[in-house]
């Protein structure tokens, strides 16, 4: 009890009272920025990462609707063969997308394809095809390696970019708001 | 906080958004009536009313921010109130300003789409500038409002009693051609007056009329806008219910089918479980005997026998069957009870959801003004621009459909009544000389056909169906033979005008003439489970009667197997089922064909259509083809599937946005066994089917020498960009272009070379369009050489010019689009 205000005052005690204020103030922007840094090197994404063949996958966690389990897809004919089908999740139907065929890369080898992750953007909203769901990352903005050179060829406005780690963010907005991918068929 | 902040704006936006439709609606509503000369009283009420709706629209119009929608109420108030002090006189140049800004209004309360504000405020303030000029004119004015003349309220539209008095007098005003329509006419009018007065009340349950029964109401003593639920005190037994919140709601009743499909599903399974469980019992009951004395048999063995120590093992044996025997007893008495319960849940789901479902739908029924209401403005919009003096009734208002049947009836009857304006009904001076009244008729009406169907009758007094046009019309185009038309009555033959590409009119506009209208009012009409005809006397007018349901049926579906998929067929579609004999199948020009009731159809595999890989081996192996023959709008063709399995109540669910359209497949649906099964676009199937089958099918309704040949096409139109543009649309449609800088350019190539068609500008040097037009129809070798007219001008005047010259067609280049050139030049080659 005794040591505290002494403390505190062998600190301040010789430099006074307007060079308090200075300092007080000094420390205050210090923090300031320190926090302002901080925000801007943590600026993160929250993205639902899933893999489908040997693929590992990220999509804004904002955009997915909710991941069901998939035991039957009902094929469509008549569609490009980006459409794998149509599911029926409690009584709404979602067309199912692959995604890998979207992006023209070559079919995955995927292994169970149990899972579907329906995204939506806007009015849009259908399943992508996942082989299993990894989890919930945060990815730093700063990490995302935007400008690939050995992707080009593919649909690249539907990725978001790449991050070291090989996982591949798809943006979600773009490629649903992507009149292209919309059926609009008659015979 | 922000966030907050704009959240609560954007639902005050959403809600004021509500309100400014009624109000813009009621306005627009008034101006319209306002310019039928309503009497001086009718008069006086219309304008307070909508003085005070252009007060409330402004007032909330201020509450969320809508500065220009608050600027331009506030001139219309304006001139509402001059013209309420008879200040001014509702002239048509200013009721046209009137309805210009409360159109603008429209726009900017439901798009926030940029509108001409200036010159809107502009227009408005000259009508009160104007005023003091105009003032002393007012008198003469005023003796000319008839005072005796009907207002036709389309927000409130009569009684039903009224109306199926008026649907005989329709009808007797066509089939007897001596009674003179305009004397029925006016019966109908003085008949009206009373019901009108009757209505008032009525009219201000809607909330939108509500000083009519104040007529000593100061507007200035209205000082704020009043919230909009203190109008409607007077109307506690309804409430308002977004619309979206009752489409959720119809959304999860519906699914409620899925569950009662899915009960039923499970009380079968349960009923399958309980037979095999009785085979059983029947096997046990067979060899019971046996056991018994096989039980006998071992207790009388002894020990020392040879089977003697056998004996305990076999005893146990045999106690374990009889015991299992009692297990499976027990179990098949519990099964029984679970089984008749699982039936009743079953049966009361099924009643419950149906009555459910049935009392949703009711809910959903809207009256058919919200249908009718855009007919007013429609009709005078037409009328104006063709120069024709059109009356229109409106009645049956306040008969309730189904929301989503008026919805989709909208197109077809904005069709039929452009139809009646555009080819129906007469110039003035043809009706005068015809001796009849100068103003047409046109009667809309809907009455309720007991309580499950609706009939809408759109009837006019114009020229009336000319039956010796449609012949040659549906001759010209294949569609019927001479010998077959000669079979016709004359009520068959005006039905013809329901097929596709069959029209009278002489020339193709942007507004019709295309011939395709009919048919797709008739196939709109058909899909929602109705029927239409038609009615026609020459030079006396027109009635189509249109018979809808009440509410959306259910869609009933059949469940075929193709490959191993299931896919649903509508059952409204499929006109047989049937199992023919492989080797009764036979071909023509190479493709199956089988006979049915003695007409031969293409027989083609669903599943080549569907395009599904599938082993053809399995369904050859029998001796039999299960074949569904489907039928839309009178095309018929036989399809062979792996087997048809049962019909069914099916829910149609849509797709989803990805998937808008998708070939041969309309929407998809839930079995009962939680199984996606697609339901399949009979329509396209039917056209994909023509398609494999090739050519041979619609032989009939193309002339083959003809298609060998490429079409030439002249292009005569002086400005290069457009002259380029023309010819590259048209040559890449596949056609040979030539060009041509002006008319008289035009006329001397014409000279020279051959062409199956000519696509013209008008405004030319030299020689215009109109000028060209009438050359080639003057001269003998051209006089049917097709002529497009394509233009910028986009008048009456100029449309009659085109079809005094003789044009064939004539497009407004500002409504112009590839499409709509190449269909115009396609159909007319």
């Amino acid at each position: 009890m005794k040591d505290q205000p002494k403390r505190i005052k062998d600190v301040i005690g010789p430099i006074g009272t307007i060079d308090k204020a200075a300092i007080l103030k000094q420390r205050a922007v210090a923090l300031a920025t320190r926090k302002d840094k901080t925000e801007k090197e943590s600026q993160s994404i929250e993205v639902l990462v899933f893999c489908l063949g040997s693929e590992r996958y990220g999509v804004g966690s904002e955009t997915v609707r909710e991941v069901c389990p998939v035991r039957q897809i009902t094929r469509v004919p008549c569609v490009p063969s980006f459409v794998m089908g149509i599911i029926n999740v409690r009584g709404k139907i979602f067309s199912v997308l692959d995604i890998r065929r979207l992006l023209n890369l070559p079919e995955a080898k995927s292994r169970n394809q149990e899972k579907v992750i329906i995204i939506g953007f806007e009015e849009m909203e259908v399943g992508i095809l996942a082989d299993d769901i990894l989890g919930v990352n945060h990815v730093k903005i700063a990490e995302i390696q935007q400008d690939i050179p050995t992707l080009s060829g593919i649909n690249e406005k539907y990725l978001y970019g790449i991050v070291s780690d090989r996982l591949t963010i798809l943006n979600v907005e773009n490629f649903l708001s992507d009149k292209s991918i919309i059926v609009d068929e008659s015979v | 906080m922000d966030n907050r902040e704009e959240e609560f704006l954007k639902r005050l936006k959403n809600t004021f958004r509500i309100e400014a439709d009624e109000h813009v609606q009621t306005i627009s509503s008034g101006l319209l009536n306002l310019d039928k000369n309503p009497s001086p009283q009718d008069k006086a009420q219309i304008l307070e009313t909508i003085y005070r709706e252009a007060h409330s629209l402004k007032g909330a119009a201020r509450a969320v921010g809508m500065r220009d929608v608050e600027r331009v109420c506030q001139a219309m108030e304006t001139v509402f109130s001059m013209l309420k002090k008879d200040e001014i006189q509702a002239e048509s140049w200013i009721l046209d300003v009137l309805m210009d800004s409360i159109e603008g209004v429209s726009k900017l309360v439901t798009s926030e789409e940029a509108i001409p504000i200036v010159e809107l405020l502009h227009r408005l303030s000259q009508i009160i500038e104007n005023s003091a000029e105009s003032h002393n004119e007012l008198e003469d004015v005023k003796k000319d409002f008839p005072s005796s003349d009907v207002v036709t309220n389309p927000n409130h539209p009569t009684v039903i009693n009224g109306t199926e008095v008026r649907d005989n007098k329709s009808k007797t005003e066509i089939s007897d051609p001596e009674n003179k329509t305009f004397d029925a006419e006016k019966e109908v009018s003085q008949r009206k007056e009373p019901e009108i007065v009757v209505l008032t009340p009525q009219a201000s349950i809607k909330g939108t009329l509500a000083s009519q029964s104040q007529p000593n109401f100061t507007p200035h003593s209205f000082v704020p806008a009043p919230p909009s639920g203190t109008k409607r005190t007077a109307q506690s037994e309804t409430i308002r219910i977004k619309t979206s919140k009752l489409d959720s709601l119809l959304y999860q009743v519906e699914e409620m089918v899925a569950i009662k499909m899915a009960a039923n599903q499970r009380a079968s399974d349960l009923r399958n479980l309980k037979s095999s469980l009785d085979s059983q019992k029947k096997q046990w009951l067979k060899i019971y005997p046996e056991i018994r004395i096989l039980r006998n048999f071992v207790e009388t063995l002894e020990a020392r026998d040879a089977w003697g120590t056998s004996r305990s093992y076999l005893l146990k044996m045999i106690d374990f069957l009889e015991a299992n025997e009692d297990t499976i007893k027990g179990l098949e008495s519990k099964l029984k009870t679970i089984n008749s319960m699982a039936e009743n849940d079953s049966r009361q789901a099924a009643s419950m959801v149906n009555d459910l479902l049935d009392d949703m739908k009711s809910v959903l029924m809207l009256p058919s003004s919200t249908l009718l209401e855009i007919l007013p403005r429609l009709v005078r919009d037409l009328a104006r621009d063709q120069g024709k003096k059109i009356k229109l009734t409106i009645e049956g208002g306040d008969t309730e459909i189904d929301r989503r049947i008026l919805e989709e009836m909208k197109d077809p009857l904005i069709h039929l009544a452009r139809n009646s304006i555009d080819h129906g009904l007469e110039r003035p001076t043809d009706r005068t000389r015809r001796g009849k009244t100068e103003e047409g008729s046109l009667a809309i009406s809907i009455a309720q056909l007991g309580t499950k169907k609706v009939e809408i009758l759109v009837a006019d007094d114009g020229a009336g169906i000319d039956v010796e046009k449609v012949k040659q019309a549906a001759l010209r185009k294949n569609l019927i033979t001479e010998q077959e038309l000669r079979g016709l009555n004359p009520e068959d033959t005006a039905a013809l005008i329901f097929k596709s590409e069959i029209s009278t009119s002489p020339i193709i506009t942007d507004l019709s003439g295309r011939g395709l209208g009919l048919a797709i009012v008739r196939e709109k009409v058909e899909k929602l489970g109705g029927t239409v005809t038609v009615e026609s006397r020459l030079g006396i007018g027109t009635v189509f009667h249109i018979q809808l349901p009440v509410t959306l049926a259910t869609f009933r579906g059949t469940l075929v197997q193709v490959g191993t998929e299931l896919f649903i067929v509508p059952t409204s579609n499929v006109i047989r089922v049937s199992r023919v004999r492989r080797d009764s199948i036979g071909t023509v020009e190479n493709r199956d064909t089988i006979t049915m009731k003695g007409r031969v159809l293409p027989l083609v595999r669903l599943a080549d259509v569907m395009e599904i890989k599938s082993e053809p081996k399995l369904g050859q192996a029998s001796e039999f083809v299960t074949v569904l023959i489907l039928g839309a709008s009178d095309q018929k063709i036989a399809f062979s599937v792996n087997a048809i399995l049962n019909e069914q109540e099916v829910l149609v669910k849509s797709l989803g946005r990805q998937l808008s359209r998708v070939r041969n497949v309309s929407a998809a649906t839930v079995l009962g066994s939680g199984q996606v099964a697609l339901i399949l676009n009979v329509s396209d199937l039917i056209l994909s089917a023509m398609r494999i089958a090739g050519v041979g099918l619609v032989a009939h309704t193309q002339r083959p020498e003809d298609e060998e040949k490429t079409k030439s096409i002249l292009v005569v139109e002086d400005s290069i960009t457009s002259r380029m543009l023309l010819k590259n649309i048209l040559e890449s449609a596949g056609y040979e272009v030539q060009t041509a800088v002006d008319g008289a350019d035009a006329w001397s190539t014409l000279k020279t070379a051959n062409f199956d068609l000519v696509v013209s500008d008008v405004e030319m040097p030299r020689m215009d369009g109109f000028e060209l037009t009438a050359k080639i129809r003057s001269q003998e070798n051209l006089k049917s050489l097709p002529v497009v007219i394509v233009t910028s001008l986009e008048s009456r005047e100029d449309r009659e010019r085109g079809i005094d010259v003789g044009a064939n067609a004539y497009i407004v280049k500002s409504g112009f689009e590839q499409n709509n050139l190449l269909s115009v030049v396609k159909r007319l080659l």
